[in-house]
């Protein structure tokens, strides 16, 4: 082929120094390229070929396809097969992209597994993967779960799996036998299990302390989250003057009434199961018609007390048209008027 | 109604992160850098919100949101610390509790245990009637999942989430006719030029040292059952005095020790093995046969040896298929046997479209660059096989550790708290 500029920038283009072909792949990011005759309208906005420039350097991070559409020469496009994760890696910010994929690409990277192997995301290094359990970690807990019958806090306490997880996974069983013996996971379904379990990191937990993700696939268990009542303040300073009667006391403290304190009191003496038909319930009802109001009726059903407060009629909303029309509130007012 | 995207969701300019599996958005998250703009205050609180806001319910509305939105944020801390090393500690990443609340919707919980691509996606399949909480269909993405409840999927929407996209009529003859012309040029050049393509297909990549095919060889056949059984049974131990023995037995087993070790399928103080040691090789000098047990014990042994010999067999023959034999010039012929059954020797039915039936790509095959994307939640337990899943606790921070899932920094969500926390005392 004779040698020509535009050969030049076709190859620099595609990020490749004139020499080189475009199979190796590459994903060398190049400024500024230009390409035809309208380059002097390229230049103003910023493209390379036909596509913008932050597109363009999309595309060569994505490498080469192949005759399926797949970017088959990208790191990340194919999912592990050993439990180790495939995350992107955590680096010092000064390491370009292209030596971060050629980290990738070396076959000792996978060997060299660490803490940082299950950090999914490298800004974030508090966000670390959860691991599944192993086929035979989850078989000896629902083994023990079995015969003999432990406790959840046992089993837990013996395999370092929090108590809700072990719980949780007697339970996903039951529904996965259900499953098996309908005949309702098909060979697609099964496919899709095995190779989400062969992707994601797992763990032995206790069984086995042998390898990285074991250590670190044990749960804490000694730890306490404090509870809501203890997370909020519980002194207010308030000036001298201030009102502050029981009722804001109650507000504040996230607590009932005193009033309805002594109701609960009330109804709390009474001994439970207690048919009140064969009593002489009048120093009962005289009680509750003190709490309740004079004109409460009190009926005594069963076990059960019912009292029924009178409606105050003429207060209740602004129903005048129809149900849902609230917006005729204005001829309250008037009527208030009136009544002056 | 979610809030409809008001921009590209995943534009490269803006370069947001966004809770989704898509491509463009891996390259996003890959790209992005840690910084700190030199900007006012609120300025840089604007900024992180906008950030976290993009990844952490971004088909909420900000109404919506500031509806859950809880002031107080806790960490978990351990109940007795039995060595108190305070100045050891790791910190508390209590700002990264910001988002939990949105943690408990179920659209969510659905995006974090897999089952759909994003929280969109998760959103299409609840509201289409295909999810089930506690048995019970629930139609609504923001239901608030509660510690011990039971979600389920339709396996069908699971797999199609996850799987490779069914490619049309049109595009899958495409692919296979770009295939069956590569595969006629590749059986075309191989019959021109058979020794350099020879050396093409199988450059073993994965072993150390330059290609040498006699060498590859010789470490196959090394490795065939029949030899390995016949080494192992020519341990024979008639004619040979105790002393000796028990040395010899010593190093066996420690032999054996090592390579089950370096196999990875058996423990270091397996049980077994020390039986072995002081039962079939008489390390004790107690009895001149081995005990049947004893026997047992090594059968079994030995198969398991032979099973892993096996498999790893099976690989490098899988890896390296015609170059376990030194070349032949003839040696496509061999190769190629393997593909001539069919009009589309590598695959049966049209590329992705075995099962017309089905929504998804048939054979199942995972979509491409969900590795990245692969995280096991903390406060989740899943079952793949049932599409089922158990939201066991509300998702907690503790030192060095949150589990609620976010690629933005630390100092971002705590920006973003000081943006919200601000005139809601």
């Amino acid at each position: 082929m004779p040698f020509s500029t535009r050969n030049i920038l076709v190859s620099t283009a595609r990020g490749l120094s004139p020499g080189q072909s475009s199979t190796n792949g590459s994903y060398t990011q190049v400024r500024g390229v230009r390409i035809g005759p309208g380059s002097y309208l390229n230049r103003d906005y910023g493209l390379v070929g036909r596509h913008t420039l932050p597109r363009s350097h999309m595309i060569q991070w994505f490498g080469e396809k192949a005759l399926n559409g797949d970017f088959y020469k990208n790191p990340f496009c194919y999912g592990p097969w050993d439990h180790i994760p495939n995350y992107i890696p955590h680096t010092s910010s000064k390491i370009s992209r292209d030596d971060i994929v050629k980290k990738i690409a070396d076959s000792n990277y996978r060997k060299n597994v660490n803490e940082n192997t299950y950090k999914p995301f490298p800004l974030n290094p508090y966000t670390k993967t959860s691991f599944l359990l192993s086929e035979e970690l989850r078989e000896a807990i629902l083994q023990s779960c079995k015969d003999p019958k432990l406790s959840l806090w046992q089993v837990s306490s013996r395999y370092g799996i929090r108590k809700e997880r072990v719980a949780a996974t007697v339970k996903l069983a039951k529904i996965e036998n259900k499953w098996e013996n309908e005949g309702k996971i098909t060979p697609d379904l099964a496919r899709y299990a095995h190779r989400m379990y062969m992707m994601m990191p797992i763990t032995n937990g206790r069984l086995s302390q042998n390898t990285l993700a074991d250590r670190l696939g044990e749960e804490p268990m000694e730890e306490i989250i404090p509870p809501k009542t203890a997370q909020r303040n519980n002194i207010q300073i308030m000036h001298e003057t201030a009102k502050f009667s029981p009722e804001d006391a109650a507000s504040f403290f996230h607590a009932p009434e005193a009033a309805e304190l002594m109701d609960r009191q009330l109804y709390s003496d009474m001994p439970k199961g207690f048919s009140f038909q064969d009593v002489n319930d009048k120093d009962l009802v005289k009680k509750i018609k003190q709490w309740k109001g004079r004109y409460t009726d009190v009926v005594f059903k069963g076990n059960n007390i019912w009292t029924a407060i009178p409606a105050k009629a003429g207060k209740v909303g602004y129903r005048y048209g129809a149900s849902r029309d609230h917006r005729k509130k204005h001829r309250k007012h008037k009527d208030e008027r009136l009544n002056i | 109604m979610p809030k409809k995207p008001s921009s590209p969701l995943r534009s490269l300019a803006r370069g947001l992160l966004r809770a989704s599996w898509h491509k463009q958005n891996l390259y996003n998250i890959f790209k992005k850098e840690a910084y700190r703009r030199s900007a006012s205050l609120y300025q840089q609180k604007w900024e992180s919100k906008r950030e976290t806001r993009a990844y952490h319910g971004e088909h909420m509305t900000e109404n919506n949101w500031l509806g859950i939105f809880q002031k107080n944020l806790v960490g978990a801390e351990i109940l007795h610390d039995k060595d108190d090393k305070s100045g050891e500690r790791e910190p508390l990443p209590v700002g990264l509790q910001l988002y939990a609340p949105i943690e408990r919707r179920l659209d969510m919980a659905m995006f974090r245990a897999m089952f759909a691509g994003s929280p969109r996606q998760a959103r299409e399949f609840i509201s289409s009637g295909k999810v089930k909480v506690n048995g019970s269909k629930v139609k609504h993405g923001f239901y608030p999942l509660r510690p011990g409840d039971v979600f389920s999927v339709e396996p069908e929407c699971v797999l199609t989430a996850v799987g490779r996209e069914k490619p049309s009529d049109g595009l899958s003859k495409a692919i296979d006719a770009k295939q069956l012309e590569a595969f006629k040029k590749f059986q075309e050049s191989c019959r021109e030029d058979p020794r350099n393509m020879f050396e093409q297909k199988f450059i073993p990549i994965s072993v150390d040292g330059p290609y040498d095919p006699d060498q590859l060889y010789r470490k196959v056949r090394a490795m065939t059952v029949e030899n390995l059984t016949n080494q192992i049974q020519g341990l024979s131990l008639d004619g040979v005095s105790a002393e000796e023995l028990s040395a010899r037995g010593k190093e066996e087993v420690e032999q054996y020790r090592n390579e089950f070790q370096v196999n990875g399928n058996v423990a270091a103080d397996d049980p077994s093995i020390s039986q072995l040691a002081t039962q079939f090789f008489r390390l004790d000098n107690s009895g001149s046969n081995p005990s049947p047990e004893a026997d047992d014990l090594l059968k079994k042994t030995v198969q398991r040896r032979v099973d892993i010999q096996q498999a790893e067999l099976e690989e490098l023959v899988r890896l390296f298929r015609g170059a376990a034999s030194v070349y032949d010039p003839r040696w496509y012929y061999a190769y190629l046997e393997e593909y001539c059954g069919s009009a589309l020797p590598w695959q049966d039915g049209a590329y992705g479209l075995k099962d017309l039936s089905k929504p998804y790509f048939t054979p199942w095959t995972p979509r491409t660059f969900l590795a990245p994307f692969a995280i096991v939640p903390w406060h989740l337990e899943i079952s793949y096989k049932t599409c089922h899943a158990v939201y066991l606790r509300d998702p907690i921070t503790r030192r060095g550790h949150s589990e609620v899932i976010s690629p933005l920094p630390l100092y971002m969500h705590e920006n973003a708290y000081l943006f919200y926390v601000r005139d809601r005392q």
